[in-house]
């Protein structure tokens, strides 16, 4: 058999998650009822409110306690039974209160209240033995009290009584809700002698410190006291210092333990978190002091007990049910202990590993790094030994780009990282049922190509790390290698641990990831806007241009044909004059013709042309201009470079442009070269012109692009040439860039697609 | 008359203003050259004739017309307009009118009857466009030239105006030899 996991619920259909469900509402419902249990008798709220400052508010408390016939019968006894010496006087219940004191008088009057509301007979068969449930209740209060007494905690030992006694009152809120539910709780719990707060969670869905509070809030008791009853089973230094009645809860806990040593009562609970010796040296309770409240307890309780009418037990009757009690589960207890023993070693080395992994961790942080990470760490929970034959694996979905992190430790010093290709789409849906192994579970989520062989040979086993609902990645290993339960207790709290980590790290690495798409969209975006500004500038300019064109161009006829008509009137002298008016004019004109042309091109009209012809009547056009007939150029363009697919006439401009700008870098004996070649990267023809000439630095190279602007102040050329042929460039579907350093020449890249006809896949000619 | 390459004795007489029966006499005696109708007795003068009987007599030419191509302008602009007036009268063989909107251009077309239009595209009413029309509709103004000069010089526009009836399109500003160059080809094409 392979070491199959325990599977984890992750599907909403799965019955065991409807239970939890219904469980969650049911707790509810419990804690509703809980709310509709009586409200406690007007005395007892009453006094519960009063401090004994107020003259007047004893007096009415007398009043009240006057008025409860049997209220007043106890409080005199109790005051008569006080070890004061003046039984005699105390017929009063005035009297009494004097002489037991203000607090004493409230916690009895509470008590007796509490006890009258719940009664003293179990109400269903195998439920709460009520009779002894009160005497554990009230030698825990007693107990609680006398502590109080020896220890300074600022609280008053009849608050430590009341906290005592009423700690436990949520198993009767309970049981009163739900008394047959209940009677199972405790029926489960003596079976198992186990602690009675896990039976109520499994059984009911919560467990009595937290009905008890509910009860509490809704009784209004003070903050100690709540707090008490919900906090009584966490172990103290796991509360926080701020939390109201600390010291309260802690003497509470003591006192608790202490009885349940001494067998006083049944509580339900039969496990000892520590043992009372050692919560009394924490909470600084000598052993004298103890040894004092042990050898008081019982007294005291015989006292109470009686006072609150619970029968004439006496002490020495007490201490022997509780001998018997004591011994029927001694022997219970031995094998229980061996159990946890037992349980304990393994929580140590799970603790051990999850310590070592949280170190780790925390130098981790890609995932990368965590799959090594979690593929040694789950070699040390299986004590397995990886080898090629025997390889441990661990893997992380990356959802952000489609990959599963695969690490695979084979014994060598470092488990080897793999980019393995998803083969299901991710996040991937819940994990795989149990009845996968754990190769079949890697066929499935993996493209096995790209998959390690020592892994991909291997007969493996699978534990799927899940956090939340979420599948997060897993564990893979040579079945049968572990020699550790890689199914056990051990191995999934480890696995919480890691698939929590792994969780982490990827969304991580994912909002990484969004970073860093995000500012690439938005240089992106940066980019659109630049253009779009561009090209909106440019449809202004043409508009512009356009009706400029109309208005510029009625005067400047006048004045060109005014001009040519003195011209032919003039004398000789006077007839260049005119001549050269109207030929401005006639140049005004075209400036405005250019402009608009710029902004508003003419479609180009695309065909397939030979880029090694288009260079040469570029060359051609510019030697025919009888300034530049001295340019020298090499040309290259290499064999496999396809047509492209653009306007001749608009490309023919370009590098006519490009190779008079050339030719103007140079004083003396001007040269240029032309590369052309098919950037297959790009999948576009390139042809770059390089010069030697001036170059041009930075400042200028950022505006070469700029209309109108010329290095060159004197003797220029009009300057749309590289802005239009730039433009034309960008018509064909292409790109125009320059590179340039002062000094040192200047490269033009010309980009083209090439002609639809152009086969790219072609090889170049041989 | 301006047209006219043949004179009836009745046409004759109204260009030199004379009587018809001076005309007959003329023609008869041989003062005024010219040929009979085959078949029938009616005389005709063709127009170089015309012309040196009336040099010969110092009879004014003016109502034989010009022989001068006729030139209505068209331009919302007045010193466009007076450009072209002045342009073509210096050359002498043109005989102008002008317009400065659309509707002026087709009161001036029927009443002057040019031989060629030379019509700015951007009118204050209409556009040329219209004007190109509107003549182009009109089978008695058929033979008119039409010929766009304009500072536009958008290629989608001037495309409309050629398929909308003009015969060429000049950009301003303009070469004036050029200009007269291309009436003259326009009107004898």
């Amino acid at each position: 058999m392979l070491d199959v996991p325990k599977p984890v619920p992750t599907n909403p259909q799965n019955p065991a998650d409807v239970a939890e469900k219904l469980k969650t509402r049911q707790v509810e419902l419990i804690l509703r009822q809980v709310e509709s249990v009586p409200t406690l008798p007007e005395v007892a709220t009453k006094l519960l409110r009063l401090t004994t400052s107020s003259e007047v508010q004893t007096e009415e408390v007398i009043n009240l306690i006057r008025a409860d016939q049997s209220l007043t019968a106890r409080i005199l006894s109790l005051a008569s039974r006080a070890d004061t010496g003046l039984r005699k006087e105390a017929r009063t219940v005035g009297k009494a209160v004097v002489l037991l004191g203000f607090e004493a008088v409230r916690s009895a009057v509470l008590s007796i209240k509490v006890f009258e509301m719940f009664g003293q007979e179990t109400p269903e068969a195998g439920g709460l033995n009520r009779r002894e449930f009160w005497k554990h209740c009230l030698a825990v209060a007693c107990a609680a009290e006398l502590l109080g007494r020896r220890v300074r905690t600022g609280i008053d030992p009849e608050e430590l009584f009341i906290c005592g006694l009423l700690h436990d009152i949520g198993k009767l809120a309970l049981e009163q809700c739900l008394p047959k539910s209940y009677a199972r709780v405790v029926q489960a719990c003596n079976s198992q002698a186990g602690n009675i707060a896990e039976y109520e969670r499994q059984i009911l869905g919560l467990d009595h410190t937290v009905a008890g509070r509910r009860l509490m809030q809704q009784w209004h008791l003070p903050e100690t006291v709540e707090q008490t009853v919900w906090l009584h089973h966490q172990p103290i230094e796991a509360l926080p210092e701020m939390i109201a009645g600390r010291q309260a809860i802690a003497l509470v806990q003591l006192a608790d333990t202490l009885v349940r040593e001494q067998r006083f009562g049944y509580s339900g609970n039969f496990t000892y978190p520590a043992n009372s010796a050692r919560l009394a040296s924490e909470l600084g309770v000598t052993a004298a002091a103890l040894a004092e409240t042990l050898e008081r307890l019982p007294s005291l309780i015989e006292h109470r007990s009686r006072t609150l009418g619970m029968g004439e037990t006496t002490t020495e009757s007490l201490y022997r049910a509780a001998l018997a009690d004591a011994n029927s589960e001694l022997d219970r207890l031995n094998r229980r202990l061996q159990r946890r023993a037992a349980d304990a070693a393994m929580q140590v080395k799970a603790f051990m590993l999850l310590r070592q992994f949280g170190q780790n961790l925390s130098q981790t942080d890609s995932l990368h790094d965590l799959c090594r990470l979690l593929a040694r760490t789950w070699a040390q929970v299986g004590e397995l030994t990886a080898s090629a034959a025997e390889p441990v694996a661990a893997y992380v979905f990356s959802s952000a780009d489609s990959t599963i992190v695969l690490g695979t430790d084979i014994g060598a010093p470092e488990p080897a990282i793999d980019l393995v290709p998803a083969a299901v789409p991710l996040p991937p849906e819940a994990p795989p049922e149990n009845a996968l192994t754990g190769s079949e579970v890697l066929e499935r989520i993996a493209d096995m190509k790209h998959v390690p062989d020592s892994l991909g040979q291997a007969t493996l086993s699978h534990y799927p790390l899940v956090c939340g609902q979420r599948w997060v990645g897993g564990l893979f290993w040579s079945a049968g290698a572990a020699k550790a339960d890689l199914a056990g207790q051990t191995a999934q709290a480890v696995s919480v641990a890691m698939a929590f980590a792994a969780a982490m790290i990827e969304s991580r690495e994912n909002a990484n990831i969004l970073a860093e798409q995000l500012a690439e969209s938005s240089q992106r975006l940066y980019a659109a806007q630049k253009a779009l500004t561009e090209s909106r500038t440019l449809a202004a300019v043409g508009e512009m241009a356009a009706g400029a064109a109309h208005e510029i161009n009625n005067p400047l006829a006048v004045i060109a044909g005014r001009a040519q008509l003195m011209a032919e009137s003039a004398a000789a002298a006077d007839r260049q004059t005119w001549q050269i008016v109207a030929d401005q004019a006639q140049k005004i004109s075209d400036i405005v013709t250019e402009m608009m042309e710029f902004a508003r091109p003419p479609e180009p009209h695309s065909q397939s042309c030979e880029v090694k012809g288009l260079i040469d009547q570029a060359l051609a056009a510019v030697r025919q201009v009888a300034a530049m007939s001295n340019l020298a150029v090499k040309i290259r363009v290499a064999a496999n470079t396809p047509a492209v697919w653009a306007d001749p006439e608009q490309i023919l401009e370009v590098l006519t442009e490009v190779l008079m700008n050339a030719h103007a870098a140079y004083t003396a004996n001007p040269h240029a070269q032309i590369d052309a070649g098919l950037d297959e990267l790009a999948g576009m023809v390139v042809i770059r012109i390089t010069d030697q000439g001036v170059g041009m630095d930075s400042d200028t190279l950022d505006k070469a692009f700029t209309p109108f602007f010329s290095q060159r102040p004197a003797g220029r050329r009009r300057g749309l040439g590289l802005t239009r042929a730039r433009r034309f460039v960008q018509l064909a579907g292409g790109k125009m860039w320059i590179t340039s350093a002062a000094g040192q020449g200047t490269s033009v890249f010309i980009q083209l697609p090439p002609s639809k006809d152009a086969n790219l896949e072609q090889e170049p000619a041989p | 008359m301006n047209h006219k390459k043949v004179f009836t004795t009745g046409e004759a007489a109204e260009v030199c203003n004379l009587s018809q029966q001076t005309i007959i006499r003329c023609f008869d005696n041989g003062q005024l050259l010219g040929f009979r109708v085959p078949g029938s007795k009616f005389r005709r003068i063709p127009r170089n004739e015309l012309m040196k009987f009336m040099k010969a007599n110092s009879i004014p030419l003016e109502a034989l017309g010009t022989g001068k191509t006729r030139v209505l302008v068209v331009d919302d602009d007045p010193e466009i307009v007076e450009l072209f007036v002045d342009v073509l009268k210096r050359d002498g063989r043109f005989e102008v009118a002008t317009a400065s909107t659309g509707y002026d251009a087709g009161v001036q077309t029927q009443s002057f009857r040019p031989d060629i239009v030379i019509l700015d595209y951007m009118l204050p009413d209409i556009n040329g466009n219209v004007v190109c029309r509107t003549i182009r509709e009109n089978p008695e103004l058929a033979e008119i030239r039409i010929l766009i000069i304009s500072g536009l010089i958008n290629q989608g526009e001037i495309d409309q105006l050629m398929a909308a009836g003009a015969n060429d399109f000049i950009k301003k500003p303009f070469n004036i030899a050029k200009v007269i160059e291309r009436i003259t080809q326009l009107v004898e094409a």
